[in-house]
């Protein structure tokens, strides 16, 4: 993918003792095509009082005339990509050093040397915020009051039917097994422990007294055929 | 046993209501651009400016291409490329900020190449897209290309520079000129380039260069001339005319002749203007006379030789003929000659005789009264004998220079307002709100009446109001809650004066370099409302000083050449002019107690100062601040009631230090409150002052920058700072607000040797403080009132944080709100558009070092980081490409989150901004049919469930 001659630095011996810098933008995976940039993709290179600016050309490469020797931060701005800021050292010998740069680093903090001088994309830009409408089942499925609420909606509505339904030996064995579970505890038991929940809910009177014979469970029962 | 069950439903509604409520207050922590919003609330004009004449051309973008394009290059030094359709731009580039030469542009294969200055490029001509460039030693006169697509330029000391195609690499160059020779322009055939080079007042040499060798080819040739300047020839096409001082004749030369040709008759009496066109074989000369004539003579070169005058077109008179224009153009071989005048009625010849070979009349819609320049045509000739013509022209109308014409068979097809690119001036236009103005005049009545005819008069409004009000409104009444309900475009929208309802309309009043005036709808896309020209006849216009709002409904322009002249605000209407009694050197705009504006305008050659409108009254002293007259420093001067002046103080920089700009705090910068409250519930009060003038200098030897803020009354200086390493030639930007300021310059170690500067562009923020201790109000106390000249020993406490920022700041500007309780935010005209930047994020009590301590995260600030990254999400400009902002103007809508924002420079933005989000106004895809439809949901829910429920525990009570 790469093109030797675009990624190798050329810094052409001008008589005025500036330099030419030629650098590319290479296929990345944000970026697969650089020709896509747009045309006003810009690059600017500022020093002290020495601030160039260029465009992208149409072999997503791009070159600087005439710079003197000194030390540059280049940046790349396209409307459609965010880049990574450059220091580039021109030595008075012609030889470029291209360096890594953070921003708000002290100059002399150098970064690590990058090979050639070429800047590649960091992140798409994007402009926008979507701004969320009202969602009735966005409202109802991730709120958790809402969930409670419905949870216990289906605790008073759901559960007795349900209880309602099932085959009658089946509950008898159920209720059985029930008192059965809870007869061990004997009477020093947390009687929250043995709360008879379907019973309560079907409309039969306080837990407490669910301990003693079956007769609550009877009552529930009846409770359901009522309805 | 408690109701379980119609508890649970009843709290499920609550719950639901509630967490409704929620959702509409829930807002993102950050103000950003939302997508339902982008390119609804916000507006944007592409403009690239006055079209230049001769580097305006239509042609193919490739050979394949059918459609051809414009491509021109603009006074604003913008390579563009319009589809003619539509206008509509292509692509364009800026190819220098402030340009201080005009451009030239040509055509190659493939290619344009624009010249600016020093500056060659050429670019692709479908996408734009750059192809070379290449910086020359001198400044461009001349540009042409050659068959082999080698761009050949003519530089401004006489030597011709031959690029390479694909590189633009310097092939060779030659100087051509001697001794005092002045170039003048390049020919280019197919073997050698012709520079034409002047001696002024005695010969005009045209040097031949073979491509073959580079060498000088035959000798150079001259013709004797009595010329002084290059710029007295006029070039068009392939053929250059010019007026011979000493036959007192008009010289004809077909380029690549030997002889000039004397114009055999004399040039008309009254001849005000000639416009020469010419190609290879036909010249057509096109005449303007002071009595209001036109007509066009049309002539042929003769076996490369002689020049042969073929017809003269008929003769038209009065205006159209005086704002017409000429082009000259070939079209399957054949020349025509098509005429435009100025109402964009065309004749079109062809080169055989005087008779038009089509003639269109002008359009329904004749273009506005202006005078048109510089056309191109293209001429289709049918297959039946008809003809199709477009023409592209520009107009030369002294205020609206620049704005562009597409006249397709003499109708206007599309219309660039391009005069709008050269804005220097704005002022905002509240509109009248209907309510309070109608009142207002009822009132006014009744003041003015006896107690009884008033008594009168309330009852009639009064029973007036019923009958408004009465039953036809309440039977719109649901109508209308429907319409605001499905959210449909609110139907009965304001139009012209009357504000709308949310105060988003308000009129933006623009002036242009060329003294057009004009009024834009900010709330409606930038529609132009009116205009009007501040130019006076027969007197150059000088620009203009300060353009403001006197009083309600009129707006009011003072030029620099001392004119003042007054318009209705809302439609434009001409409401007189005066003169002052000299030019206005400089003017200052204040608020007088009423709300009413004057300015005050210093006449530097009369050594006086005058407000403006002058019949207006100064109902509190004014303070205002000037250059001093040596340019070097700042005075004081105030203005009393009865309108003596006096000057009050100087301000002198230091040695070495350049004032470079002075700022005062805005006039409607209302302060919501007078501390800041801290997390531990104290209170650092602000430092308030009305009078804050913020002065920015710099050292070019020391390489400094120095920030003084000042009180404008005593001319107390309040506090100083001062940058080292800074880049002198990058201006220094800086905006005031409240209690604070933002300014942002560029800093380098490598200017002044110091610890380890931070190369790049830096923001800093500073704030005012009565005193650095909390609930502690300074010197000044708890007293009342305040005076500028105790401020003396009532310094400030100053703190500040600086930050680096990726982009250089062009200009900044703070958002605006009615009350100034919402939160402001600075925005900057950065490299990638307009950037919105909270206020809360350049606070200078953002811990440094450290996480924020538990009062800090309270008082909502995070830690200090030293840089300030552009988040594309807070470009108010998001994607639209805008090109050349240089200002942004701020205003309050009626709704206090909102704050209007129009930028201007070379192309124009317009947008809204809510930096708090907009806690006042619900979002335009806001769900009120899904809200309502569940709530209703929820509702019957309820009454379905209760029954049941009720059953059941009444079973349950009987069960017992």
């Amino acid at each position: 993918m790469h093109l030797p001659i675009l990624t190798t630095l050329i810094a052409l011996l001008a008589p005025s003792l500036a330099f030419t810098l030629i650098g590319h933008i290479p296929p990345s995976t944000l970026l697969s095509n650089p020709a896509s940039l747009p045309p006003s993709t810009s690059i600017t290179l500022s020093s002290a009082s020495s601030h160039h600016r260029t465009l992208l050309r149409h072999d997503t490469t791009f070159r600087f005339r005439d710079v003197p020797s000194g030390s540059y931060l280049l940046e790349t701005v396209s409307p459609t990509h965010h880049f990574a800021p450059l220091r580039v050292d021109v030595e008075k010998d012609g030889q470029v050093k291209v360096y890594q740069t953070f921003r708000g680093n002290a100059w002399a903090n150098l970064g690590p040397q990058v090979s050639g001088l070429v800047v590649t994309p960091v992140k798409q830009k994007e402009f926008f915020v979507v701004q969320e409408g009202f969602s009735p089942v966005k409202m109802l499925m991730q709120n958790p009051i809402m969930l409670v609420a419905l949870f216990s909606l289906l605790m008073v509505v759901g559960l007795p039917r349900l209880v309602d339904k099932l085959d009658p030996e089946f509950k008898k064995e159920l209720e059985e097994s029930r008192k059965a579970m809870s007869n061990p505890g004997g009477m020093g038991t947390n009687p929250a422990a043995n709360f008879d929940l379907a019973g309560f809910l079907s409309g039969a009177s306080a837990p407490a007294q669910s301990v003693q014979v079956s007769a609550p469970a009877k009552q529930g029962g009846k409770g359901g055929k009522r309805r | 046993m408690r109701l379980r069950g119609l508890s649970s439903a009843s709290a499920l509604v609550s719950t639901l209501l509630l967490s409704a409520l929620l959702l509409v207050v829930h807002l993102p922590s950050s103000a950003a651009v939302l997508k339902d919003d982008a390119y609804e609330v916000d507006w944007h004009i592409p403009l690239i400016g006055l079209a230049l004449p001769g580097s305006t051309f239509f042609a193919h973008p490739s050979p394949e291409s059918k459609a051809s394009l414009i491509y021109t290059i603009t006074a604003r030094a913008i390579l563009a490329a319009l589809n003619p359709k539509d206008g509509e731009i292509v692509w364009r580039h800026q190819l220098v900020e402030d340009p201080q030469a005009a451009g030239r542009l040509t055509s190659g294969a493939g290619i344009v190449v624009a010249t600016i200055g020093k500056d060659v490029s050429a670019f692709e001509m479908s996408a734009g897209k750059l192809v070379w460039e290449n910086f020359l030693e001198k400044e461009v006169t001349d540009v042409k290309v050659t068959a082999s697509n080698n761009a050949v330029v003519l530089l401004e000391d006489g030597t011709v520079v031959f690029l390479e195609p694909q590189t633009g690499d310097v092939l060779w160059k030659r100087k051509v000129t001697t001794g005092e020779g002045l170039p003048h322009s390049l020919l280019v055939d197919e073997n050698s380039v012709t520079a034409v080079w002047l001696e002024p007042l005695q010969k005009l040499h045209f040097t031949q260069i073979n491509f073959a060798d580079w060498s000088v080819g035959g000798a150079t040739q001259s013709i004797d001339v009595s010329i002084m300047d290059p710029m007295e020839i006029i070039v068009g096409g392939q053929a250059m005319a010019w007026m011979d001082r000493n036959a007192g004749k008009l010289m004809l030369l077909p380029l690549g002749q030997k002889t000039p040709t004397p114009l055999p008759a004399d040039l008309p009496p009254q001849t005000f203007d000639i416009e020469l066109k010419a190609n290879g074989e036909h010249l057509v000369l096109y005449y303007r006379t002071q009595d209001h004539k036109s007509w066009a003579d049309v002539f042929r070169l003769v076996d490369g030789q002689k020049l042969e005058k073929l017809y003269q077109t008929e003769e038209r008179n009065g205006y159209e003929a005086i704002g017409g224009t000429i082009s000259l153009t070939s079209s399957a071989g054949k020349d025509y000659v098509v005429w435009t005048l100025g109402t964009g009625e065309t004749i079109v010849y062809d080169t055989k005789s005087a008779e038009a070979v089509a003639r269109f009349p002008a359009g329904e819609k004749p273009l506005p009264r202006s005078e048109l320049a510089n056309a191109i045509s293209e001429v289709i000739a049918k297959a039946d004998g008809t003809y199709s013509v477009r023409t592209f022209v520009t107009s030369s109308t002294p205020e609206f220079v620049g704005n562009q014409y597409l006249v397709r068979n003499g109708e206007a097809s599309w219309f660039r307002r391009e005069s709008l690119s050269f804005l220097e001036a704005s002022t905002w236009v509240e509109l009248l709100d209907p309510a309070t103005e109608e009142i207002v005049d009822e009132l006014d009545v009744e003041t003015h009446q006896s107690v009884g005819a008033a008594y009168i008069h309330r009852v009639t409004r009064h029973l007036n109001e019923l009958k408004t009000y009465g039953p036809a409104w309440a039977q719109a009444l649901p109508k209308r809650i429907m319409a605001a309900f499905l959210n449909k475009d609110i139907t009965e929208e304001r139009t012209g004066k009357w504000r709308d309802f949310f105060g988003f309309r308000k009129l933006a009043v623009v002036v242009t370099i060329n003294g057009g005036i004009m009024a834009l709808d900010v709330g409606r896309k930038g529609e132009m409302v009116w205009d009007g020209t501040l130019a006076v006849p027969n007197a150059p216009y000088e620009g203009v000083s300060s353009v403001f709002v006197p009083r309600k409904g009129v707006v009011g322009a003072l030029t620099n050449s001392g004119v003042y002249t007054e318009f209705d605000a809302f439609n434009g209407t001409f409401l007189g002019a005066q003169k002052l009694p000299a030019q206005v050197s400089s003017s200052t705009v204040a608020e007088t107690e009423k709300g009413e504006k004057i300015a005050v305008a210093h006449l530097s050659m009369l050594d006086r100062y005058v407000t403006v409108p002058p019949e207006a009254n100064v109902s509190r002293p004014i303070h205002i601040v000037v250059r001093s007259k040596d340019e070097t420093g700042l005075e004081g001067v105030l203005v009393s009631t009865s309108k003596t002046v006096e000057k009050t103080w100087t301000f002198t920089p230091p040695k070495d230090e350049k004032i470079t700009s002075f700022i005062s705090r805005p006039l409607h910068d209302p302060v919501a409150s007078i501390g800041k409250v801290l997390g531990d519930r104290s209170v650092l009060y602000k430092y308030l002052n009305q009078h804050l003038l913020a002065i920015t200098t710099v050292n070019e030897r020391l390489s400094t920058a120095s920030v003084y803020l000042i009180d404008s009354v005593s001319g107390t200086i309040l506090h100083t700072t001062t940058h080292t390493a800074v880049d002198t030639s990058i201006p220094i930007t800086l905006t005031v607000s409240e209690n604070w300021i933002v300014y942002s310059y560029f800093a380098d170690s490598d200017v002044a040797p110091t610890e380890d500067a931070a190369k790049g562009y830096h923001l800093v923020v500073s704030e005012l403080y009565e005193s650095e201790f909390k609930n502690d109000r300074g010197p000044l106390g708890n007293s009342n009132n305040a005076s500028s000249f105790d401020v003396a020993n009532a310094k400030p406490h100053v703190i500040s944080q600086s930050y680096m920022f990726p982009s250089r700041i062009t200009s900044f500007a703070v958002t605006s709100t009615k009350q100034g309780i919402t939160s402001r935010e600075v925005l900057a005209i950065t490299q990638n558009g307009i950037y919105a930047i909270p206020k809360r994020v350049l606070d200078p009590r953002r811990p440094v070092g450290r996480d924020p301590n538990e009062f800090e995260k309270e008082e909502g600030l995070f830690p200090y980081a030293p840089v300030i990254d552009i988040d594309p999400r807070s470009v108010i400009t998001h994607e639209r490409q805008v090109v050349g902002l240089k200002k942004v103007e701020t205003t309050p809508s009626q709704l206090e989150s909102t704050s209007l924002v129009f930028a201007y420079g070379v192309d124009l933005f317009g947008t809204r901004v809510s930096p708090s989000m907009q806690f006042d106004l619900l979002g335009r895809k806001f769900g009120k049919v899904q809200l309502v439809v569940t709530v209703v949901g929820l509702v019957v829910g309820a009454m379905v469930v209760a029954p049941m429920v009720r059953k059941r525990q009444i079973n349950a009570r009987w069960a017992n």
